[in-house]
Formats: structure tokens, C-alpha cells, sequence
């Protein structure tokens, strides 16, 4: 895995599209099958934490309409399979984010929208707002921009996609799944140990 | 027996989503838009059987997706599909429409006992609008059954059916049709009486909680309920179907006219949908009553 | 002096009250008086099976007398007068109608009494009298007033009995006294009309009362009103096949209440709590009580494919076939309202989040659940065999005299109107609930059981038990938004009684003052009194 020197989208972005990074293209019939209806339809939970939330609705309306695509949205985490985090997020929203990603089901994926999600952005000073979303919860598309316009948007939707038909990248719930003290020791750093709900309990039950 | 069942079940349930998808490309041109493809809501069921886990809240919670199910699968074998044919008749020599009346409220039990496991307030909100709801909503469509079983003399859709040989009761019976036709919008669940589900005021309502396989089988459900609706409106008013081409027809021009109803109007409250429920289709049934 | 028949009639009413009797006198209850159970069971023996008014009247007071004694170990004062003055009133007004049909038919014996002798004239007043004794036992509007109040005050095992039982000494009443002694053709056919309204103008009360009631006995009490109106709605028609739905719908409803009271007692006996506002949850703590009380509910509403929705089916063909247009969209309005305190029932107990902590909560013991296990296996088979009724009716119907109803085999409840099978329907039911559970379960998504109960989308947030999260309180509170409802809410009998209470005692105000005048003014009313007395003899 190439080191990630330099904060940015460009590093960001070069981390996420590497060889090394993507898994194999070892898909069997069936998984490609499962995939290919992933990708085609998709559930987002469009959290709308910051600024960036503004560029959201456009997209359902009929100057986008991204419905053709097989994207809608829904109002509750257990139905969604996309969390789109919209801008900057301060801390009070990281904590109902997280709380909501971890209430989705698997297969899930996160599309950080804006600079703010990438290095902070505009508020890479700021007290109360964290600077990477990627140490938070695992980020599957990057948007860039401030703001992104619908169109970029809609692209990262496409990218996504065929992310996923095609297997990629290793999605980002797996990583959350296998990495969970990494995440886990960031979040902690921010609200401290008695964070609710903790993903391995949640993920405990999934043996039962 | 059990193939022809089968069938029936399979038909509904390819027919419903078709339909689910028209739906969709209809509103989004109403909008404007392009729309989905057809098989968009199809896609979306299979998607989330594949989903790799599902939020469980319990054996209750469990069942009740299976419950609504069965609501759906049962009301759907007693009603037959086609007039005259020994095909597509499921179990309905076995059954009438009292009981399908009645097995048409399984489904919202079943769905009040999942929800109301899982002790989400958002859902059993949703659950209470709904059999508030069903108060009003019911009210006129049993006026019109009774009519139409007085006219008859006979609770058997069958029968009921094959009367209609010199004319449709939606023509002999407009008054009860028009009754029975508006508390078939609300039973479509669609604007103005869709205050059952309102995203904007609580959450998913019942769906709050299902996620994965458990959203996708309620979904399936709903797809054949409501093809199973639309078969039974089009049994009782519109002469049944010959051929399973003139059921797709009638059906169609019922679920369009529901869908651009649906489009039109904005969402009634609770206690607005009752009222207008009870005053007004019920008025205009119970004249169609005295006539007959 | 007294005479007794074993009639079929008689036998299916014992039937049930042996049933209901043994099964709840297994629950050990120390607040018990076992003497007056006893003497109230032997005292509907004697309504079931006399054969001649003055037994039948005996019998009726024994029966009011003894829930009397047993219902004031519990009840407050005030119920009790409600209770004492309503089944007085009752029981005057049955002896009033034996009184004149006695006086004119010359004998008391069942199987002698010709009401042709009766003049014409008098035959209404006797059945309205018999209409107040009957509307009073079975509390149809508005004689429904010491209903409510009695059944939530008494012994919790105690109120089974009285909505199980001791509600359908009304309707025996009504069967054995218009269809047996007096006989359909002497009676005026409007009267009945105006009964079979009343019937199902109480049930649609009673249900959204029922729904807007925050105790779990009241909500049962009204729920139990609200069913009885059906009955006497069916009855009314004088038909056949009338009493064949009625008898139906008094059996089911016998089952399901004794189910459902004693369901509630086990409740109460757990958490010693009494309103929903107070329960919730305990669906996962006591799983067989929750499908017991499901199993109950679904037979309340009528739904299929268990016995509730046999007799159901009964009472609508029965409506069809009269042409009772009206009356059936009342009664099929009802039972759909019903649904909601259905539903009110089972998610304020045991569905939803729980209020409060399950502390104190104490051990069930087994001889609760046996009342309940009978009433519903019953139920269920009732489900499978809808025509199982048939069979037990048809011999109460031939010694009525009325056409006996065929059926070609037992799985199937065959009407004029329509038939259906129950077999099939629950065949059907099994097989599909195993297609669907397997399909489940073998399917790729995995269940993922909660952490814990507060595990709910929440709009991000994280609820703790401090946050009520129970809808059990505030369900049916929207209903007054809706105003023909809210009419029905906000008004009662009770201001009528009250006003009838407060007119009675002004009246005995006056009474004693004609006593308090002094010894002067007594003598001068004696020679009144006797020179009226004059008077009229020399006429």
C-alpha cells in the first residue's frame, strides 16, 4: 500500500484508485451477479451535515434525476446502503453519523462529499470539526470540490458503481469490520470511552 | 392445484412490481422526469435479499414480515384470476368474499405485531395512523360488497363475477363503484390517504425497522397485495377477464387512474382522511345501497 | 314446586359454564370465597335448566345475589350500589313480565304457557320489561352503566366469570324466554327492530370507548359490551338462523374472554400494574402468554383462520339474508374499529418499550395458563371445523322448533349465501407459513439480533431508558381529532343516570316530609285515605 504522505485529494484519491490497493478481479458468476444488482440499485441516507447538503436534492429533481440509476432515497439507516456525508462535520454530527452508518446493513458505503470531508477544508483550523473523515468511518468515493457541483455528484455515483460491479476496491464496511481498533481508538480520541454504541458489540451479535 | 396456485402467486408477483415500476416512470414523468427503468423496483427486492445481514429484533419481529405474507399470498388464492376458467382459480371455490375481506386485514396485522416488537415509537405511530385509517377506509368498500352480495344474492366472487355477463356493475352500480373506487385509492396506499408511511412526519413509519430480507419480503408482499387489490376491484365492478390480456388491460386503467389520483393530490392527516372517508364516499355508497 | 328439563339449549349454556368454572377454579386465589362460587354455579344450573318461570326467576336472583357478595369483597362503594340498583331493577322487571304472563296464561310451566291469552295490549309492555332485564344483564345501551366499573373493581379472576359467563344469562334469556316460552309470532316485529339498533348502536360505542380507555380491565369491559351488541343485534332478527350466529358468536366470545381476562390477570398478577401507560415489553420475558393473548385477539377480531371468524361469518350471512343492509354496515363498521383495541391490547402489554423497571415482578404460577390453554385449543379447532358449531346447534334448533341448517362435512360452514372451508383455509395458513420461513431463513442475508432493545433508528440518536419510548398510553388520544368519534367520547350515560339518581332523591326529600309534618297531619291522611277508600267501594 503506498504510504499516504501529503493530506489532499489528489493523495486521497491516488490511495483509494492504486493497483496494489484493489483487490483481484476474482469474482465468481454468482458474486458478479450480486454485485451487478448492488450496483444497480442503491439506497442513500443522505446525511446532511454540512453546507454540502444544499447539492443533494438537486439530484432527485428532474434536472438531474438520478432515480435512472437506480438511486433513491430513503429516510431510515436499516434500508440505506449509501451515507453520504455532505460538507464539513463537527464533532456533536460525527457522533449521530457514526451512530446511523453503524445501524446500516452490509453492504455499506460512504461517499464523503466536498473538501471538507477529505482535509477540513475551510475549516482545517477549527476546534470543533474533524479534519479526515477517513479516520472516522471508511470512505468509499471521495467528491471533491467546495462546493461540488449535482454533476460531480452524480459522477461519483457512477465511479461507485462500477466500483462495485466490478469489485474494485475492497468496500469500505470490510475494512470497518476487520480494522474496527483503528477506527475505534479514533473516535475515542474525540468522545472518549463511553461512545455509544460500539461496533463490537454490534458486530458480536452477528455470531448469535 | 398447488401449481396453479403457483402460478397465481407468480404472476402477482411479476404483475405487481411491473406495476410498482410503472408507477415510478409515471410520477417521474408527472415530475418531469425520466424515471427508472421498469425492473428498477425488481431490482431493488433482489438487491435487498442479497444484502449480507438484516437488523433482527427478535422471533416476533421475525415473523411478522412472514405473517404480512401470508395476508397477502392468501387473499390473493381466493380471489380467481379469470371469468369462466378452470386456470388461475386458486382456492377460491373454497372461499368468499367475506373471508377475503377479512384475510385483506391479516396483512396490517402482521405488520402492527413486527413493528410493534421491535419498540420503535416511529413505527407503531405509523401502525396507529393506519388502522385509524382503516376505520374510514373500509367503511365504503363494505358498503359497496354488500351491495353488490345483496344484488347477487351470493358472496362468492365467482358468481358475482360472471352476473356481469350484460353489464358491468360499475355501470349498474355506479354509486357503490365510485364508493368502493376512492377507498381503493386508500387502500393502494397512495396520496391523499398515504399518512400511514409519511416521510416527512414519521420517519418510514412501519417500514422504520425493516431492513435487508425483511424489507424485501414486505416489499414482495406488497407487490402481490396490491395486485391482489386491483384483481378483486376488477372481479367485483369491471366483469373479470376473459383472457389474462384483459386483465392486464383493466387492471392497468385502475393502477393509472390510482397513480394519477395519487399524484395529484396532496396527503390528507389522519383524522382529515377518516373524516372525508366517512362522509363522503360512504355518503355516496350508502345511496348506492338504497338503490339496490 | 320447581321443575327442571335437560333441554339442548340448556346443556350447551352448562357446557360452558362448567368449562369456564372448573378451569378458573384450578387458579389458587386466596381472596376466593369458595361457598358463594359455588352457590352462583348452582344457581345458573338452575337458570340453564329450569323449565318453569318462577324456578328461572329464583335462579336469576341467587345468580344476581351471589356476584353481589363476591364482587363486594373488591368494589367500592359506589359500584356496588350501581351494580345492586341496575340488577334490581332487572329482576323486578322480570318478575313483573312472569307476573303477567303467569296471571293470564294460567301456569308457569315452559312447555304450557300459550301467550294467546295474553291480550294484546299487555304483550308490548312484557316485552319491553323483558328488553330491560335482558339489556341490563348483557349491558346494552344504556343500561350498559354498572358494567364497566363492576368488571374492573372485582377480583381479576372474578371478572372472567361475569363477561364469560354471567353476561350470557341475558342472552339465554332472551332465547329460551322469546323463541321457547312466548314464541316468534306474538311478538311485534318493530320492537325487535328497534333492539337489533340498540345492539349495534352499543357495539360501535363501546369500541371507541374501548380504544380510548388507558386501564386493561375497562378496555376488556367495553370490548366485552361491545361484542354482547352483536349478539343481540343477531338475535333480534327472530330467525333461525339468528340464534344459530348468536349462539355462535356466544360461545366465541365466551372463550375468548375467559382467555383474555385471565390473560390479563396473569399480568396483573406479575406486575401488580393495571394500565398500559405503566406495561410494555414483556413479549420476550412471557412468550406464551404473548401468543396466547395473539391467538385471543385475532378470534376478538374476527379474523381467520380461527373460530372468531366463523360466528362473524354467521352474523353477516344472517344480515344478507334478511336484507339488513343498514344494520350490516353498523355491525362490519364496528368490528373494523375493533381492530385498533385489538391491537391496543397486545402492543400496551407486551409489545413496544417497557415503562418503568421490571422489578417485583413475581413468578406465574401454571394453573394460570390452563384456562387459557383450553380456550384456545378450542378456538383453533373451532377454526378447523367451523361446523363443529353446527353440529352442537342444530339439536338446540330442532327443540326449538326452527329449520335445522345441513352441512356436508365439518371442515366446511356452508350458508345460503356462501360457504367456506376451514380445513383448507387452515392447511393453507401452515403450508404457507413453513414455504415462507424456510424461504427465509435459508436466504443469504443473515439476522443480526440488536445489541439491545434501544437499538432503533432514532433519527441518529441514542434513546435511553429514561426517554419513554411506549406508545401504549397515547394510542387511541388522536382519535378525538375526529369529530364524529370525539361526540362519541365525550359524552356518556352517566349524566343521564346522574340526573335520574338526583331526580329520584329530591322525590324522597318530599316523601319524608309528608312524614316529619307531625301526628296531627298523620291522622288526618288515615281518614283520607280511608275515606277515599270509601269512596271507591261505593262506586
Amino acid at each position: 500500500m503506498p504510504e499516504n504522505t501529503q493530506e489532499g485529494f489528489i493523495d486521497q484519491q491516488k490511495v483509494l484508485d492504486n493497483e496494489e490497493y484493489s483487490i483481484k478481479n476474482t469474482q465468481s458468476i454468482i458474486q458478479k451477479a450480486v454485485d451487478w444488482f448492488r450496483a444497480r440499485s442503491m439506497f442513500v441516507l443522505a446525511y446532511g451535515t454540512g453546507c454540502g447538503a444544499i447539492e443533494m436534492p438537486p439530484i432527485f429533481t428532474s434536472r438531474y434525476d438520478i432515480e435512472r440509476l437506480g438511486v433513491v432515497g430513503v429516510a431510515t439507516p436499516r434500508q440505506a446502503d449509501i451515507l453520504i456525508v455532505s460538507g464539513y462535520c463537527s464533532y456533536k454530527t460525527l457522533k449521530r453519523v457514526i451512530r446511523s452508518y453503524e445501524q446500516m446493513n452490509e453492504p455499506k458505503y460512504v461517499i464523503g462529499l466536498g473538501s471538507c470531508t477529505i482535509n477540513g477544508g475551510m475549516y482545517w483550523d477549527s476546534y470543533n470539526t474533524i479534519k479526515k473523515l477517513d479516520e472516522y468511518l471508511p470512505v468509499d468515493m471521495y467528491i471533491n470540490g467546495c462546493m461540488p457541483r449535482p454533476e460531480a455528484l452524480i459522477e461519483g455515483f457512477v465511479k461507485l458503481q462500477d466500483n462495485i460491479r466490478n469489485a474494485k476496491s475492497e468496500a469500505g464496511y470490510i475494512q470497518y469490520r476487520e480494522n474496527n481498533a483503528f477506527y475505534r481508538a479514533n473516535q475515542e480520541k474525540i468522545f472518549g470511552k463511553n461512545t455509544t454504541p460500539t461496533f463490537e458489540e454490534n458486530f458480536a451479535g452477528m455470531n448469535q | 392445484m398447488f401449481l396453479d396456485s403457483l402460478a397465481m402467486i407468480a404472476l402477482a408477483y411479476i404483475f405487481g412490481f411491473l406495476y410498482y415500476g410503472l408507477y415510478r416512470n409515471i410520477s417521474a414523468r408527472v415530475h418531469g422526469r425520466f424515471g427508472p427503468s421498469l425492473a428498477q423496483s425488481f431490482f431493488d427486492s433482489i438487491k435487498l435479499f442479497l444484502k449480507e445481514n438484516s437488523t433482527n429484533f427478535g422471533w416476533m419481529f421475525y415473523a411478522g414480515p412472514i405473517i404480512m405474507m401470508i395476508g397477502a399470498i392468501t387473499t390473493l388464492l381466493f380471489i380467481p384470476y379469470l371469468n369462466g376458467s378452470e386456470h388461475l382459480v386458486g382456492l377460491s371455490q373454497y372461499g368468499n368474499l367475506i373471508l377475503v375481506l377479512y384475510l385483506m386485514v391479516l396483512e396490517p396485522l402482521g405488520n402492527a405485531m413486527g413493528i410493534g416488537s421491535n419498540g420503535n415509537p416511529f413505527g407503531v405511530m405509523g401502525i396507529t395512523r393506519g388502522l385509524t385509517r382503516l376505520i374510514g377506509l373500509e367503511l365504503p368498500f363494505y358498503i359497496a360488497a354488500i351491495g353488490l352480495m345483496i344484488a347477487n344474492h351470493s358472496a362468492d366472487i365467482g358468481v358475482i363475477m360472471t352476473n356481469q355477463s350484460e353489464g358491468y356493475n360499475a355501470f349498474t352500480h355506479p354509486l357503490l363503484f365510485i364508493g368502493a373506487f376512492i377507498s381503493f385509492l386508500g387502500f393502494m396506499g397512495k396520496s391523499p390517504f398515504d399518512v400511514v408511511g409519511a416521510p416527512q412526519e414519521v420517519y418510514s413509519g412501519p417500514a422504520t425497522e425493516f431492513s435487508g430480507k425483511f424489507f424485501a419480503i414486505a416489499l414482495s408482499q406488497s407487490a402481490i397485495f396490491s395486485f391482489a387489490k386491483l384483481l378483486l376491484m376488477v372481479n367485483l365492478f369491471l366483469g373479470g377477464a376473459q383472457s389474462l390480456v384483459e386483465l392486464v388491460a383493466k387492471t392497468f386503467v385502475l393502477f393509472l387512474v390510482a397513480v394519477l389520483v395519487g399524484n395529484v393530490y396532496a396527503r390528507f392527516t389522519t383524522a382529515q382522511s377518516v373524516e372525508f372517508l366517512v362522509r363522503v364516499p360512504t355518503g355516496i355508497a350508502l345511496v348506492g345501497l338504497l338503490f339496490v | 314446586m320447581f321443575n327442571f328439563a335437560m333441554t339442548p339449549l340448556g346443556n350447551l349454556f352448562f357446557g360452558l359454564t362448567l368449562i369456564v368454572f372448573a378451569s378458573l377454579l384450578l387458579i389458587k386465589n386466596e381472596r376466593r370465597d369458595l361457598p358463594l362460587h359455588i352457590l352462583l354455579f348452582a344457581s345458573l344450573g338452575v337458570i340453564f335448566y329450569a323449565s318453569d318461570l318462577i324456578t328461572l326467576f329464583v335462579g336469576w336472583e341467587i345468580m344476581s345475589w351471589s356476584s353481589y357478595f363476591i364482587i363486594a369483597k373488591s368494589a367500592r362503594i359506589e359500584t356496588l350500589q350501581k351494580y345492586i340498583i341496575f340488577n334490581l331493577a332487572a329482576g323486578f322487571a322480570l318478575l313483573g313480565a312472569i307476573v303477567l304472563i303467569v296471571a293470564f296464561a294460567g301456569t308457569t310451566l315452559y312447555g304450557e304457557i300459550d301467550f294467546g291469552k295474553v291480550p294484546e295490549a299487555l304483550r308490548v309492555p312484557i316485552t319491553l320489561l323483558l328488553f330491560v332485564t335482558i339489556a341490563i344483564k348483557s349491558g346494552i345501551m344504556p343500561f350498559h352503566y354498572w358494567v364497566v366499573d363492576t368488571y374492573e373493581e372485582s377480583d381479576h379472576i372474578f371478572s372472567a366469570i361475569l363477561s364469560a359467563i354471567i353476561s350470557k344469562a341475558g342472552i339465554f334469556l332472551f332465547i329460551v324466554i322469546f323463541s321457547q316460552i312466548i314464541g316468534y309470532r306474538y311478538l311485534h316485529g318493530s320492537l325487535f327492530d328497534i333492539l337489533a339498533w340498540l345492539g349495534v348502536i352499543t357495539s360501535i360505542v363501546a369500541t371507541f370507548k374501548a380504544i380510548s380507555q388507558e386501564e386493561l380491565k375497562r378496555l376488556l369491559a367495553y370490548s366485552s359490551i361491545a361484542q354482547i351488541g352483536y349478539i343481540v343485534t343477531v338475535l333480534a332478527l327472530l330467525e333461525g338462523s339468528g340464534i344459530e350466529a348468536g349462539l355462535y358468536h356466544t360461545i366465541i366470545h365466551t372463550l375468548v374472554k375467559l382467555l383474555l381476562f385471565v390473560n390479563i390477570a396473569s399480568i396483573i398478577y406479575i406486575t401488580g400494574k393495571t394500565k398500559f401507560s405503566q406495561l410494555g415489553n414483556l413479549l420476550y420475558d412471557y412468550p406464551a402468554l404473548f401468543i396466547l393473548l395473539l391467538i385471543g385477539i385475532i378470534a376478538l377480531a374476527g379474523m381467520p383462520p380461527l373460530g372468531g371468524f366463523n360466528s362473524k361469518f354467521l352474523i353477516y350471512t344472517t344480515l344478507l339474508e334478511k336484507k339488513k343492509a343498514l344494520l350490516l354496515v353498523a355491525v362490519m363498521f364496528s368490528s373494523a374499529s375493533a381492530f385498533l383495541y385489538c391491537y391496543k391490547l397486545i402492543y400496551g402489554i407486551y409489545l413496544g418499550q417497557a415503562s418503568g423497571d421490571k422489578e417485583g415482578y413475581r413468578e406465574l404460577p401454571m394453573s394460570f395458563y390452563i384456562p387459557q390453554f383450553i380456550a384456545a385449543i378450542i378456538l383453533v379447532l373451532l377454526g378447523i371445523l367451523p361446523s363443529l358449531g353446527i353440529a352442537l346447534f342444530n339439536p338446540i334448533l330442532g327443540s326449538l322448533g326452527f329449520e335445522v341448517s345441513s352441512y356436508s362435512s365439518l371442515f366446511e360452514l356452508h350458508t345460503a349465501f356462501a360457504s367456506f372451508n376451514g380445513g383448507v383455509l387452515m392447511g393453507l395458513f401452515g403450508l404457507v407459513f413453513a414455504l415462507i420461513l424456510l424461504l427465509v431463513t435459508s436466504m443469504r442475508s443473515k439476522a443480526v439480533k440488536v445489541r439491545d432493545r434501544y437499538d432503533i433508528s432514532y433519527c441518529g440518536e441514542t434513546p435511553d431508558p429514561q426517554n419513554n419510548l411506549h406508545y401504549g398510553y397515547g394510542m387511541g388520544q388522536e382519535l378525538r381529532r375526529i369529530s364524529f368519534i370525539r361526540v362519541i367520547l365525550e359524552n356518556s350515560t352517566a349524566t343521564y343516570w346522574e340526573h335520574i339518581s338526583k331526580l329520584s332523591g329530591d322525590s324522597s326529600v318530599m316523601v319524608k316530609k309528608l312524614y316529619s309534618l307531625g301526628t296531627q297531619y298523620i291522622g288526618l291522611f288515615i281518614l283520607l285515605f280511608f275515606t277515599i277508600l270509601l269512596f271507591l267501594g261505593v262506586r
